[in-house]
């Protein structure tokens, strides 16, 4: 049951939020459309051995148009800018932080409701992807992609959870700093690992992805002390 | 748990930096090393060794051509000491010898060089495979409608358009696999997937015993056959050759050939590094590996008995200073292996790094003391063992999470 000042707090970012969630939905879903039929429609027209050739000697890749690696680290920031922004930008965070409740609690109310949100914006798309994937191809070819794909998915996660984590840091130097850290730390999320490869490399994607979720804690605590 | 969290932070910090600052550096500072190649020329049976000389940037570099012994060649010399590698500008000179050794250099023969990288670690695929006609009525090869794969059962083949499971291909084909000793599943299958081939020789299948096959199809007749090895093989590269089926790395990188008449030959190469440049013409057939200061080239004869061996120092960043200077600032680096999801650590020598260690240790000490902070705090104690340990990446991850609030 959750504590009825949880479910307001819930509420004021729901309101901040939905305009942004609906257009990420409407978007990541026509997107994942069209570029399903797009796969389909290449399947049909070029011949499906032929097909199934370019994509074994890596001559055409599945699921790599209109960015689609970004998608969701595009959703991080479409969910968490409007959920942190004005919050850093009136400083109404202090507000939020001096609550006679957890700071923690409300840290990772604010922040779970955030991720929650960016899971459900990209459900359907990935909906989309997985059923056309299944629906086309072996496991030979559905396996690999989605092992591809994972990391992209742990990207946005950790994405968002910068994003909070620096919405939440008091002092501008240091979140500057964090921008330029956060950056570069995501860049592992992105590189080209080659197709299936990236299982080697869950661990390390997986232990930044929980630090990332955690760092939001240190800057809060921050925050909440008045560092200056 | 803020005090955990801020370690974390640092230290997923400290890995980022080892990964972007060496290399960062490394390409600020690095000049384009002077080029050194060793060839083996057909005409002399002998090594040739082309060395840039001059400053790069200052100017023009120019090739120099040696023989082992040190004698400069000409440019003239060194093109007709390797016909094969000159064979357009010789004709064009009108040098080209009619030819070599008794044998006629027809275009056939001066066309029929082959050149291939010999790669020990596998690359990614999708298990799935086309299994070609090795013996078509046209010549070339043309894509089949369906691709195999192995299961627990044996090779199961599965229709491109439908992906329905052609039950009676696969059982022929089981029923020709096991004849012939075949232990279903497959550990791993070698072969060339693409139709961009003169013609197909099948694939080289690993059971689940280790033992090797090969699997081809002809005439829509499944052919099977059991090759007697003990090599653990590490990986497989196929050739489109009428005389060699493959390379072989076993799994401490000792190269092996298999030729066509499914002989298994040792390579006698004292480098297991599991990279070698491969080029083959009707007198020789080189093959090319580096180590960390040297290019070292292996020639046998196409029989595959061994004919010299040359070793030759080559231009490394890792001599330069401006390498030492990077092991003296950074404690260790990670790199990527290219085409991998493998983060490896590559630790400097402390005796290169301590100083810069200590430098930075004594720096933060003295910020503390600047700011009045207790150096005798549990934070402060952990914030110096990370400096002390990690240089310069260690400095600036507790800088950029403070420990105060």
């Amino acid at each position: 049951m959750i504590p009825l000042h949880i479910k307001h707090l819930i509420y004021k970012e729901w309101i901040k939020t939905r305009w942004y969630a609906t257009l990420g939905l409407i978007l990541t879903f026509a997107f994942s459309v069209y570029m399903a039929i797009g796969t389909v429609l290449t399947f049909h027209h070029m011949d499906s051995a032929m097909y199934y050739s370019m994509l074994m000697t890596g001559n055409i890749s599945l699921f790599t148009a209109l960015k689609f690696k970004y998608w969701a680290l595009l959703v991080a920031l479409l969910i968490g800018l409007p959920q942190f922004l004005p919050e850093v930008s009136h400083k109404r965070i202090r507000l939020t932080l001096h609550l006679p409740v957890d700071t923690t609690t409300i840290v990772y109310s604010t922040v779970l409701y955030g991720l929650i949100l960016c899971f459900a914006v990209l459900l359907p798309a990935l909906l989309v992807v997985l059923v056309t994937l299944v629906a086309m191809f072996p496991a030979e070819i559905v396996v690999p992609t989605l092992q591809t794909m994972l990391p992209w998915l742990l990207g946005g996660i950790t994405g968002y959870f910068f994003i909070a984590m620096i919405a939440f840091e008091p002092i501008a130097k240091f979140r500057f700093l964090y921008i330029i850290a956060a950056y570069f730390i995501l860049r592992f999320f992105y590189i080209s690992y080659g197709v299936g490869n990236a299982v080697t490399v869950y661990p390390l994607l997986l232990v930044i992805t929980i630090v990332a979720g955690l760092s939001v804690l240190y800057t809060s605590y921050r925050f909440n002390k008045g560092a200056r | 748990m803020i005090k955990i969290v801020r370690i974390l932070l640092i230290l997923v910090t400290i890995f980022t930096m080892a990964f972007y600052l060496p290399s960062t550096y490394r390409k600020a500072v690095e000049k384009r090393p002077m080029k050194t190649m060793i060839y083996y020329s057909e005409v002399s049976n002998d090594f040739v060794i082309a060395r840039e000389t001059g400053d790069s940037l200052d100017t023009q570099a120019a090739m120099r051509y040696y023989t082992p012994a040190g004698t400069q060649l000409t440019e003239e010399e060194y093109m007709r000491l390797l016909p094969f590698n000159n064979r357009r500008k010789l004709k064009l000179m009108g040098n080209m010898p009619d030819s070599l050794h008794g044998v006629a250099l027809t275009t056939d023969v001066l066309k029929n060089v082959k050149r291939s990288m010999l790669l020990a670690p596998r690359s990614s695929e999708y298990h799935l495979y086309p299994l070609f006609e090795s013996a078509p009525e046209r010549l070339g090869v043309s894509l089949p409608d369906d691709l195999f794969r192995f299961t627990g059962d044996g090779i199961e083949f599965v229709d491109c358009k439908t992906g329905d499971i052609l039950a009676e291909k696969s059982a022929r084909f089981r029923s020709a696999m096991a004849a012939c000793g075949f232990t279903a599943p497959a550990r791993d299958v070698y072969g060339i997937p693409s139709v961009l081939k003169r013609w197909d020789s099948g694939y080289f299948v690993v059971d689940v015993t280790g033992g090797l096959y090969h699997l081809m199809m002809v005439k829509g007749v499944p052919f099977c056959r059991k090759i007697d090895t003990d090599i653990a093989i590490k990986n497989m590269k196929c050739h489109t050759d009428e005389e060699v089926f493959a390379h072989i790395f076993d799994t401490q990188n000792r190269l092996y050939v298999l030729t066509t008449d499914y002989t298994i030959k040792p390579l006698e190469t004292d480098v297991c590094n599991g990279r070698f440049f491969m080029t083959s013409n009707c007198f020789a057939r080189t093959y090319k590996t580096s180590e960390a200061d040297s290019s070292i080239m292996y020639v046998f004869s196409p029989d595959f008995e061994p004919l010299g061996r040359y070793a030759e120092v080559v231009d490394h960043y890792s001599h330069t200073d401006e390498a030492k200077w990077e092991q003296r600032i950074f404690p260790f680096s990670v790199m990527k292996t290219p085409g991998y999801a493998h983060f490896i650590p590559l630790f400097n020598a402390p005796a290169m790094f301590w100083l810069t260690n200590l430098l930075c240790a004594i720096l933060w000490v003295g910020l503390k003391v600047y700011h009045r902070r207790r150096l005798t705090r549990p934070e402060n104690i952990a914030d110096f063992v990370v400096v002390l340990l990690a240089g310069v990446y260690g400095l600036m991850a507790v800088l950029l999470y403070p420990n105060r609030k």
